[in-house]
C-alpha cells in the first residue's frame, strides 16, 4: 500500500500490449497517460505488467516513443518539440494514425490525441469529397440524386 | 481495398468530431456529401456547438476574435465590416456584398422594392437584422413592410422571420422595434426581444408590449410581467436605447434606459434576465455623470462588454477634448442586475470634436471607438492605467441623420462578435444533449474559477503592492529621520566650524595686536634710544650753553635766565625721558647747536604719538573686538545659514513623512 509513494523517480513500470508484448518504461513516461495513472493508483503490486488491452505492440511502441520525448521536454525548446511532433506525425501512414488516434484516446494522452487529430484534419482540409473518399477509402453510400441534393444546398462550398 | 483494415467511418463520433472541429465550415459542407454517417455527424446539433466552441477557442488562442462593424448609411446603403487581425495587422473586411447576396437568396427581389437591413445584434455567430421593404408603388400603411432576418455568414444561411401579428388595426405595422438578440445557452436557442405598439382604448394612448421570439419554436410570446415603466404611456415610459455593443452576458441582456419622472430624467441600467424573463432597473455607479443630450459638450453612456466583463463606457467631451471612463461590474444580484462597479481606467483625453464613443472591445483589450471629425485611424493612444491599450479609432459619422462630409453617416452599429468567424449555423431543431449542457456548465464553472483565481491573484498583487508601499513608506521615514539626524549633525558641525573660525579670527586679531604692540614697543624703544642719544647731545649742548653762559654771564645775566627757562621746557615736556647729568652737561657744552636741537624739541610731540597710537591700537583692539563680535555675529549668521535652510528642509521632510 505504502509502496506507491516511495522512490517515484526511479520506478519502472511494465506495460503489456494487446498482443502480449511487454515494455519497461519509467514511471514519469507512462504517467502521461491518464488511464495508466489511474490504473497505478488502484494497483497494489506495480511490478506486475499493466495491460493496455486494445493497443498492439507496434502502436504501443510509437506511443511510448512520444511519451518518452515529452517526459523530458525541458531538454528541448518548445519550437524543437513542435518540430519533433510534426516529423513524428508525418512519418505515420494512415493505418498507424488511425490506431494511434484510438490508442491516444483510450490511454488519455491529451497531447498525442491533439497531434494526431490535427494531422488528420490537415489531410482533409481543402480536399474534394472524391479525394477524401479515395484517401480514406470511404464508400459513397449516397445515391447520385441524394449527393446532388446535398451539393445544391451549399453549391458555393464546392467552388474553389 | 488495400487499406480495408482501417475505416475512418468507424471512428467513434467524439474522435471524428474532434477532427472535424478543426476544419472550417466550407470543408464541413463538402464533407457532408462524402457519406451518410459523416453527413449525420456534421448536421448533428451538438456537433455544431462543439465545432463552434472549438473554432472560437482557436481564434481566441490566435488573438483573432473579430469585431463586426455595421452601420446604415442613407446615401450609400448598408455597410458591414469585419475587423480582424491578420499577421499582426488589422484587416477590415467588407461583408456587405455577402449580406446582400445571401439576403437576396431568400427575399424576393422586386425591382419596385427597396430593401434596407439594419443590424440589431449578434450572438454566437448569427447576426440579426431588421429588414425594411420599401414598396415604391404602394402608398399609406402598405408603403413599408417590416421583417426580421437571421444571417449566418459562415454557412450563408439567411432566415426571414415575421413579426408578431399587429395587435391593433390602427397600427397595421405594429411599430415593431427589435430590443435585443441573444443566444440562450440554457435552452440552446436564439431569442429576439421586440416591442410592439398597442393602442389602448378608450383614451387612444399608445403603450408598448414586449414580445420574445424563439428560433427553436419559430414563434412569438408576449411577456406578461413587464414593469410599468416599459409599457406605460406618456411620461414614466423608459426610453430604451439599443447598445452598439454586445450586451448579453451570462443569460442577461443590458441596456441604458432613460426614465422620466416628476424630478426629471435619469438614466439607469436596465437588465433582462432571460430564463426568468425579468426586467430590472439598477443604478449606474456612484459619481458617474448622467448623460446629457447636448451633442458637443457633456457625457454619453454606452453599455457593452470589455474583455468579457460587462462595462459602462462613460464618454465625456468638454471643449472638444474627450475621454472615456470604463466601469466594470464587479458584483451582480441573482437576476444579473449590477450591484457593484469598479472604474477600470480613464482613457487619456484626445482632441476630437465628438466622442470618443466606445463601439466595441476586443479580447486583448483593444477598444474600438468612434470619433467624428476625421477618417484617419489614430493608433496607440495611451490611457492612464498601467495597462497599455491601443485605440483603433475608426471614424463614423453618427450625427443622427446628418450627412457628413465624408459620406459615412447614419447610425453606427458595431457588434463585437466574438465568434463571427466561427461556424454556427442556425439550429432549426432543438438539441437535447446533456453532454453539451454539462460541458457548458463545466465551461462556466471553469470561467468562474478562473475569474475567482484572477480576483485572488489581483488581491494578492494588491496586498503585495500595499506591503511594498508600506516598506517604502517605512524606509522613507527611516531615511527622513536619518536625514534629520544628518542635518542636525551638519548644523552642529557648521556651528563648530563657525566658532572655530571665530576663534581663529580672534587669534589672528590678537596676533595682529601683539604684532602692532611689539612694533610700537620696538618703535618706542628705538625712539627712546634715539631720544637718549639726543638728550646726551642736548646735555652737551646745555653744558656748552652753560659754559658759554658763564662766559657771557658777565655780559648779560638776563640771557642766561631765558636760556635756562628755554632749556628747562624741553626737559619738562618730556617727562618719560630720564635725563642724565651727562647729557645735561653735553647739552650745556653744545649750546652752539641749539638751533639744530630745536628740531628735536618737536620730538616730545612725536614721543606722544606712540601713546595715541596705542590708543588707536587699543581702539583698534576694541574695534577688532567689535569686528570680532561682528565676525562672530557673521559667523553666527553663517552658522545660522544651515539653520535657515532647515525651515525649507523641514517642511519637505514633513511632506515626505506625511506621504
Amino acid at each position: 500500500m505504502a509502496s506507491t509513494s516511495t522512490s517515484t523517480l526511479s520506478r519502472k513500470l511494465i506495460l503489456k500490449s494487446s498482443d502480449g508484448e511487454k515494455f519497461e518504461v519509467d514511471e514519469n513516461v507512462a504517467m502521461q497517460s491518464q488511464t495508466i495513472k489511474h490504473m497505478i493508483e488502484d494497483l497494489d503490486d506495480i511490478n506486475s505488467p499493466i495491460p493496455v488491452s486494445i493497443v498492439t505492440g507496434t502502436i504501443l511502441s510509437k506511443v511510448i516513443e512520444y511519451c518518452k520525448k515529452h517526459a523530458t521536454e525541458d531538454s528541448d525548446s518548445d519550437e524543437q518539440l513542435k518540430q519533433w511532433d510534426k516529423e513524428y506525425a508525418n512519418n505515420m501512414d494512415l493505418n498507424t494514425l488511425y490506431y494511434l488516434l484510438l490508442a491516444a484516446n483510450y490511454m488519455e494522452i491529451k497531447g498525442l490525441l491533439e497531434l494526431i487529430t490535427q494531422c488528420v484534419a490537415d489531410m482533409i482540409k481543402g480536399k474534394s469529397p472524391e479525394e477524401i473518399r479515395a484517401h480514406f477509402n470511404i464508400k459513397n453510400d449516397f445515391t447520385p440524386q441524394e449527393e446532388a441534393n446535398i451539393r445544391n444546398e451549399n453549391p458555393w462550398a464546392f467552388e474553389n | 481495398m488495400n487499406a480495408g483494415e482501417t475505416n475512418y467511418i468507424l471512428l467513434p463520433n467524439d474522435l471524428l468530431g474532434g477532427i472535424f472541429s478543426r476544419l472550417p465550415v466550407k470543408d464541413l459542407l463538402r464533407l457532408r456529401c462524402v457519406c451518410r454517417s459523416w453527413c449525420a455527424l456534421i448536421d448533428d446539433f451538438s456537433f455544431i456547438l462543439t465545432h463552434h466552441r472549438a473554432q472560437y477557442a482557436i481564434h481566441k488562442a490566435d488573438g483573432d476574435v473579430p469585431l463586426l462593424i455595421w452601420y446604415h448609411d442613407l446615401a450609400c446603403g448598408d455597410r458591414c465590416y469585419l475587423l480582424s487581425k491578420h499577421q499582426g495587422g488589422d484587416v477590415l473586411l467588407n461583408l456587405i456584398s455577402d449580406v446582400e447576396r445571401d439576403r437576396n437568396y431568400v427575399l424576393t427581389v422586386d425591382p419596385n422594392v427597396i430593401v434596407k437591413a439594419l443590424c440589431k445584434g449578434t450572438a454566437n455567430g448569427i447576426i440579426c437584422f431588421e429588414i425594411i421593404l420599401f414598396h415604391k408603388e404602394r402608398s399609406g400603411y402598405d408603403l413599408y413592410e417590416y421583417r426580421l432576418g437571421l444571417w449566418n455568414p459562415a454557412t450563408r444561411d439567411f432566415k426571414i422571420v415575421a413579426y408578431p401579428k399587429a395587435p391593433d388595426q390602427r397600427f397595421p405595422q405594429g411599430g415593431h422595434v427589435v430590443r435585443g438578440f441573444m443566444y440562450d445557452a440554457m435552452s440552446n436557442d436564439f431569442k429576439i426581444l421586440a416591442t410592439s405598439c398597442i393602442v389602448c382604448d378608450p383614451d387612444s394612448y399608445i403603450s408598448l408590449a414586449y414580445d420574445i421570439y424563439s428560433l427553436s419554436t419559430n414563434s412569438w410570446k408576449r411577456l406578461s410581467n413587464q414593469p410599468i415603466y416599459l409599457g406605460a404611456r406618456g411620461p414614466g415610459l423608459a426610453i430604451v436605447s439599443p447598445s452598439t455593443m454586445d450586451t448579453f452576458v451570462n443569460g442577461v441582456y443590458y441596456w441604458i434606459a432613460s426614465l422620466s419622472t416628476g424630478d426629471g430624467t435619469k438614466d439607469w441600467i436596465l437588465s433582462f434576465h432571460l430564463s426568468t424573463e425579468t426586467f430590472k432597473l439598477s443604478d449606474a455607479p456612484q459619481g458617474v455623470v448622467q448623460p446629457s443630450l447636448h451633442l458637443y459638450n457633456g457625457s454619453k453612456w454606452e453599455i457593452g462588454l470589455y474583455k468579457e466583463f460587462l462595462a459602462l463606457y462613460v464618454t465625456q467631451n468638454l471643449e472638444q477634448v474627450g475621454s472615456i471612463e470604463i466601469w466594470v461590474v464587479t458584483e451582480f444580484d441573482n437576476l444579473g442586475a449590477p450591484i457593484a462597479w469598479q472604474c477600470l481606467f480613464v482613457t487619456s483625453p484626445i482632441h476630437v470634436q465628438y466622442g470618443p464613443y466606445a463601439v466595441g472591445s476586443r479580447l486583448d483589450g483593444d477598444l474600438l471607438v468612434k470619433i467624428a471629425d476625421t477618417l484617419e485611424s489614430i493608433p496607440s493612444v495611451k490611457e492612464s492605467d498601467q495597462e497599455l491599450i491601443m485605440y483603433h479609432l475608426i471614424m463614423f459619422w453618427i450625427m443622427y441623420g446628418f450627412a457628413s462630409n465624408c459620406g459615412l453617416d447614419g447610425l453606427a452599429y458595431c457588434l463585437s462578435d466574438p465568434s463571427i468567424m466561427a461556424e454556427a449555423r442556425v439550429p432549426v431543431a432543438r438539441g437535447d444533449d446533456h453532454q453539451f449542457m454539462r460541458n457548458l456548465l463545466q465551461d462556466s464553472e471553469s470561467t468562474v474559477a478562473s475569474l475567482r483565481s484572477e480576483i485572488e491573484a489581483l488581491k494578492h498583487s494588491k496586498e503585495m503592492i500595499e506591503e511594498q508601499f508600506e516598506i517604502y513608506k517605512m524606509g522613507n521615514e527611516d531615511l527622513n529621520l536619518k536625514l534629520l539626524a544628518v542635518n542636525s549633525r551638519m548644523d552642529e558641525s557648521h556651528q563648530k566650524i563657525a566658532s572655530l573660525l571665530e576663534e581663529m579670527k580672534n587669534k589672528e586679531n590678537h596676533c595682529e595686536e601683539l604684532e602692532a604692540k611689539c612694533h610700537n614697543y620696538l618703535q618706542v624703544q628705538l625712539k627712546r634710544v634715539q631720544k637718549a642719544d639726543t638728550m646726551k647731545h642736548l646735555d652737551q649742548g646745555k653744558k656748552q650753553l652753560r659754559n658759554s653762559a658763564k662766559k657771557e654771564a658777565m655780559a648779560s645775566s638776563q640771557d642766561a635766565v631765558i636760556s635756562d627757562k628755554f632749556i628747562s621746557t624741553p626737559t619738562r615736556s618730556a617727562p618719560g625721558v630720564t635725563s642724565t647729568p651727562e647729557s645735561e652737561k653735553k647739552l650745556a657744552s653744545q649750546r652752539s647747536s641749539l638751533l639744530d636741537q630745536m628740531q628735536y624739541t618737536d620730538e616730545p610731540d612725536q614721543l606722544e604719538s606712540p601713546k595715541t597710537k596705542e590708543i588707536i591700537c587699543t581702539n583698534h583692539h576694541s574695534g577688532s573686538q567689535n569686528t570680532g563680535n561682528v565676525a562672530a555675529k557673521i559667523n553666527d549668521d553663517i552658522a545660522l545659514g544651515p539653520l535657515a535652510i532647515v525651515p525649507y528642509q523641514k517642511p519637505q521632510v514633513d511632506l515626505l513623512r506625511s506621504s
